[in-house]
């Protein structure tokens, strides 16, 4: 499954698009968002709070359109990854 | 709005966080003309308040007579100081609630729902900021690690309090924090938070957002390469599709401390009349805004501007103190030049190319990305390849970062030649006497 990642989640990848492993069935935004950070740790903050809830601004896109966690994803989807906010 | 120009314009009005050609004037400066500014503090107060559209409180755009699409806005900065007398910051919790897509930008309240709700204040603390229609607590941030800053008459030092201290400074908080007249933010001073007290700080005023009006409309925190990647696929009327919409952004949002007193910017015009704005002014700040917020302060500042006409520029470029500069990339020495010319004789080298300092901004997702950014516009301003860029940058300057995680200054001795050629020999020239 390949993922475009946006903001300064792109200091913890090293690039712009990644890929991570699939199954062959159709799994959840939040599930592909927890195996992104296995992948990648130091991306954990950056989406998650400290109890392990999704941070609000993390916005979530699959095929081009708006996901919610609860979104189920196909295996070739094309996910894009926007950070929480930060800075002012 | 009257449209004479003025030699000398003070602005008091600002804008509710956009920046973008359909604000208001604040007045028209001759070419040549003086602005003074009073702003209110940037990021905290605005955040908190959550009528605003952006994280600052910036002034309406400022048209300067002759500045027309393509040409350079050339802005001295004779004196930045601070008013308020304390101001509070630190690291930011977002509030789950309290906006849709983004927490700077799209509020609403926790409560009723209202879209951008007028709100009063009650009392002090991070739930004093309550919806006007029905009282919730409707500020989309509080602190995640916050400290409260006091600052000493002359403005030299500030020096962070425990809670009785900011809980004095709260009890007051416009007047300490010196909101301008027609400011419309909540001071941050209210939030009282107390961490490291005791800790002393230099002062080293600066202005944290300054440039030129962007063609589109944009939350005017998030005109910057950086920031801006939070537009990305967001909802609100200021959600971008595509990453390279963000090539329309003037990297206003700098926060560069070396946008001091004595600094020369000079800002691509992508507005008739330009567009200036300023806003977020910082106390002090170490390289980088490393909690990603810092002292913002009310202030005032002066700027002397002036036209260039026709440079074709993809970003801000910026003239620092030549004590801001990096030793490699000062300006040469009569010793040095004598010098170089005897090793040239000897070694068959025809001339001696002189060279002037001159710092290009870049911004991206990242400081790479930001250098990347810097290294397209020092090509495309000066044509150059990216390996001539990547080894002037290197032999006779260097990349600094203003902000993490993405705007940087990579300074170069610019051959004086190429300078001329492009119409900046002349401003480099004159801010380091050369
Ligand atoms: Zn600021
Ligand atoms: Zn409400």
């Amino acid at each position: 499954m390949e993922l475009t990642v946006h903001g300064p989640l792109r200091g913890v990848t090293g690039s712009k698009t990644v890929s991570i492993a699939t199954d062959d069935h159709e799994e959840s935004v939040h599930s592909v968002l927890e195996r992104f950070v296995e992948q990648y740790p130091r991306a954990n903050q950056q989406l998650f709070d400290d109890d392990g809830t999704l941070r609000a601004s993390v916005r979530v896109l699959v095929d081009g359109e708006r996901a919610d966690p609860e979104t189920e994803c196909r295996p070739t989807a094309a996910i894009t990854l926007i950070p929480a906010a930060q800075g002012g | 709005m009257s449209q004479q120009i003025q030699q000398e314009l003070d602005v008091d009005q600002f804008t509710l966080g956009l920046v973008g050609p359909d604000q208001e004037w604040a007045g028209t400066v001759a070419d040549g003309g003086t602005v003074r500014t009073h702003t209110p503090a940037g990021c905290w107060g605005p955040m908190i308040t959550p009528s605003f559209r952006g994280g600052h409180e910036v002034t309406r755009p400022i048209r300067v007579e002759n500045a027309e699409v393509g040409d350079a806005l050339v802005v001295r900065i004779k004196d930045v100081s601070v008013t308020s007398i304390a101001t509070s910051t630190g690291s930011m919790a977002e509030r789950d609630e309290a906006f849709g897509d983004d927490p700077f930008i799209d509020h609403r309240c926790p409560e009723c729902g209202t879209e951008w709700p007028d709100t009063v204040v009650e009392g002090t603390g991070e739930d004093a900021i309550r919806c006007a229609e029905c009282g919730a607590n409707a500020s989309s941030f509080g602190f995640e690690y916050g400290y409260t800053v006091v600052f000493d008459e002359d403005r030299t030092i500030g020096l962070t309090v425990g809670p009785e201290g900011a809980n004095q400074l709260a009890e007051n908080a416009d007047e300490n924090m010196a909101l301008p007249e027609n400011s419309r933010q909540h001071p941050i001073l209210l939030y009282k938070p107390d961490e490291i007290p005791g800790t002393l700080g230099h002062l080293a005023p600066f202005i944290g957002n300054i440039g030129t009006t962007p063609a589109v409309e944009l939350p005017d925190s998030h005109n910057a390469g950086d920031f801006g990647q939070f537009l990305i696929g967001a909802d609100h009327d200021w959600g971008i599709t595509d990453e390279s919409e963000l090539e329309a952004r003037t990297d206003g949002h700098m926060d560069s401390n070396d946008v001091r007193p004595g600094a020369t910017l000079i800002c691509p015009v992508r507005v008739d009349g330009g567009g200036l704005y300023v806003g977020d002014l910082h106390a002090n700040q170490g390289d980088g805004e490393l909690s990603l917020h810092t002292t913002d302060v009310s202030g005032t500042t002066e700027l002397e501007v002036e036209v260039i006409k026709d440079v074709e520029m993809d970003g801000p470029l910026l003239l620092p103190n030549e004590s801001d500069l990096p030793d490699i990339a000062k300006p040469y020495t009569d010793d040095e030049r004598e010098t170089a010319n005897a090793l040239a004789a000897q070694y068959g080298v025809d001339t001696v190319s002189d060279a002037m300092p001159l710092q290009i901004i870049g911004s991206g997702a990242t400081v790479n990305e930001a250098t990347d950014n810097a290294f397209d516009r020092a090509g495309s301003l000066f044509d150059m390849t990216e390996g001539e860029v990547r080894a002037r940058c290197t032999f006779t300057g260097g990349v600094e970062i203003a902000r993490l995680p993405g705007v940087v200054q990579l300074s170069m001795l610019v051959p004086t030649e190429i300078l001329e050629d492009v119409g900046l020999a002349s401003v480099v020239r004159e801010q380091y006497g050369l």
